[in-house]
C-alpha cells in the first residue's frame, strides 16, 4: 500500500504544477509509464528508485509545460535593471521627502522637550519611509516589466530584440532626429509622476497657499478639500500608472512611435476629462484657498469667489489646449520616424 | 572554476540534445508507449532519460508530429504514439539535414587532423 501511496504523491506533485486541462491526462499516462517501469510485485525500494530516476517533480512538470518560465527575459533585463535602480532611487528620496514634509508641520514628538528622542524619531522615520519607497518602486517597476514581457515587447518592438531583425531597423543617425526621446526627459517624467502622485495620495495638504498673517504664525491654506478629493484618488493613481509605464517605455525605446503617441493621447484625454470633472465638482477646491489667492493678486475677494466658475473654465480650456498640443506633437514626432530618408 | 570533465560533460549534453528529437522520431514508425520506447532506445545504446522522453512525446504530439491513442485492451491502459503524416515528412527532412551536417563536420574535422 505504501508503494502505491508514494506513486500517488509523486503524481500529485507533478500535476500541481500543470495547467488544469492537461492534469488528468498527464497523470494517467505517467502512472502507466511508472507502473511499466516497475517489476511485478514491486517493493518500496523499487518504487523509490523509479521515482528517483524520473527526478524532481517540479522539473518534470516544467518539461511538460512549455510556457515562459521567467518573469523578465534577457532582451528586457538590462533595461529592467537600469530603470529599477533609477526608480528605487527616486522613490526612496521622494518618500523620505514627503515624510519630512508631513512631520515638520506637526511633529509627533515635541522638539523643545526631548531633542534626542526627536532626532531618533526623525532618522528612523526617514529610513523607513525611504525603505517603503524603495519597496513600492521595486514592486511597480517589476509589475510593469512583467506586463511588457507578456505582451511581447521583447519579441517585436525593441529595435534590437526583434526576431527578424533587418538592417533597416537600425536607428537613423542624424536625419529625423525629431523622434528621439532623451533619457533625461524620461527620467524627469518618472520623477514627476512618482513625486506628484505620492504627494497627492499621501500628503495632499502640501498643495497649499503658504503665507504669513498679521502675527508670526505661518498660515497654510490647502488647495483641496481633502475629503472631497478622496474619491478621485483612484483615478489619479490610474492615470499616474499609465504615465509611469509610458516613461519606462520611452526610457527603453528612446524614440516616439505610433503606439506611444496613441497612449499619450489617451492619457491626455483622460487627464482632461478628470480635471474637467474635478473642477466641475465645485466643492473640491477649498474656498479659503480661493480667497487667499484673490487677495494675493489684489482682486476683490467676494467678486472673485463668485466668479470662480469663469476662472475654472479658463483653466480647463487652457489645460485641454495644452493636452491637445502635446498629443499632436506626439503624432508628429512619431511620423517623422517613418519619413523616407533623404538620398544624398 | 569548472573542471575539464564538467565542461566536456555539459558540451556532450548540449550535442545530444540536438539529436534527441531525431532519435525519437526514427523509432516511431510503429506505435510505441512511453516505457517501451525507453527500452527500445536503451537496447540500441541511445538511452534517453525517462523524465525527458515522456514530456517530449507529449510536446511532439502537440506539434502534430505524433499521433496518439489510448489502448485500454490490456490490463493496464497505455498511451501509444506513432509518427503522423506530417511527422513523417518532418522526419525525412531532418534526416537529410543530419546527413549533410555530419558529412560537413567530417570534412572539417579531417582538415583539422591534417593541419595538426
Amino acid at each position: 500500500m505504501n508503494e502505491a501511496n508514494l506513486i500517488e504523491r509523486y503524481l500529485n506533485a507533478v500535476a500541481e504544477h500543470l495547467p488544469e486541462d492537461t492534469r488528468e491526462d498527464v497523470k494517467k499516462e505517467l502512472r502507466a509509464n511508472i507502473e511499466d517501469m516497475l517489476p511485478d510485485d514491486p517493493t518500496e525500494k523499487d518504487v523509490r528508485s523509479v521515482l528517483e530516476k524520473l527526478g524532481n517533480p517540479v522539473r518534470l512538470a516544467g518539461e511538460y509545460r512549455q510556457t515562459k518560465r521567467y518573469l523578465i527575459g534577457p532582451t528586457l533585463y538590462d533595461s529592467y535593471i537600469s530603470i529599477l535602480k533609477l526608480v528605487i532611487g527616486i522613490a526612496a528620496i521622494v518618500f523620505s521627502f514627503i515624510w519630512v514634509l508631513g512631520n515638520t508641520a506637526n511633529p509627533a514628538v515635541d522638539i523643545s522637550k526631548v531633542p534626542t528622542d526627536f532626532i531618533t524619531h526623525f532618522i528612523s522615520g526617514i529610513i523607513s519611509a525611504a525603505f517603503d519607497g524603495a519597496l513600492q518602486a521595486f514592486l511597480w517597476v517589476t509589475v510593469v516589466f512583467v506586463v511588457l514581457e507578456r505582451v511581447g515587447l521583447s519579441e517585436g518592438k525593441l529595435p534590437f530584440g526583434k526576431k527578424n531583425w533587418s538592417v533597416d531597423d537600425l536607428p537613423e543617425v542624424v536625419l529625423n532626429n525629431k523622434s528621439r526621446i532623451g533619457r533625461g526627459e524620461s527620467v524627469v517624467g518618472l520623477i514627476f509622476s512618482v513625486a506628484f502622485t505620492a504627494l497627492l495620495v499621501f500628503q495632499p495638504q502640501v498643495f497649499a497657499w503658504y503665507g504669513k498673517t498679521g502675527s508670526d504664525m505661518m498660515l497654510i491654506t490647502p488647495l483641496f478639500d481633502i475629503e472631497r478629493l478622496r474619491p478621485y484618488i483612484f483615478f489619479i493613481i490610474l492615470l499616474a500608472a499609465l504615465q509611469f509605464v509610458m516613461c519606462i517605455y520611452k526610457f527603453i525605446v528612446m524614440r516616439w512611435n505610433l503606439p506611444l503617441a496613441v497612449a499619450n493621447t489617451v492619457n491626455n484625454i483622460a487627464s482632461s476629462i478628470l480635471v474637467f470633472i474635478m473642477l466641475n465638482d465645485g466643492k473640491i477646491i477649498n474656498p479659503d484657498f480661493l480667497a487667499r489667492f484673490a487677495s494675493a493678486v489684489r482682486l476683490p475677494v467676494a467678486g472673485f469667489t463668485t466668479s470662480s466658475h469663469t476662472f475654472f473654465s479658463v483653466f480647463i480650456i487652457l489645460f485641454i489646449i495644452g493636452c491637445a498640443i502635446d498629443s499632436i506633437t506626439g503624432f508628429v514626432k512619431s511620423r517623422s520616424l517613418n519619413l523616407p530618408s533623404v538620398k544624398i | 572554476m569548472e573542471s575539464m570533465d564538467e565542461i566536456i560533460n555539459s558540451l556532450i549534453v548540449e550535442l545530444r540534445r540536438g539529436t534527441l528529437i531525431l532519435s525519437v522520431l526514427s523509432q516511431l514508425n510503429h506505435p510505441e508507449y512511453g516505457y517501451s520506447l525507453v527500452q527500445k532506445l536503451e537496447e540500441k545504446n541511445a538511452a534517453i532519460d525517462a523524465g525527458t522522453l515522456y514530456p517530449l512525446l507529449r510536446r511532439l504530439e502537440k506539434q502534430k508530429l505524433l499521433a496518439s491513442q489510448w489502448d485500454t485492451s490490456e490490463s493496464r491502459p497505455r498511451k501509444f504514439y506513432v509518427l503522423s503524416d506530417e511527422g513523417k515528412v518532418v522526419y525525412q527532412r531532418l534526416k537529410g539535414e543530419w546527413t549533410t551536417l555530419s558529412k560537413q563536420l567530417e570534412v572539417l574535422m579531417m582538415e583539422g587532423d591534417k593541419n595538426e
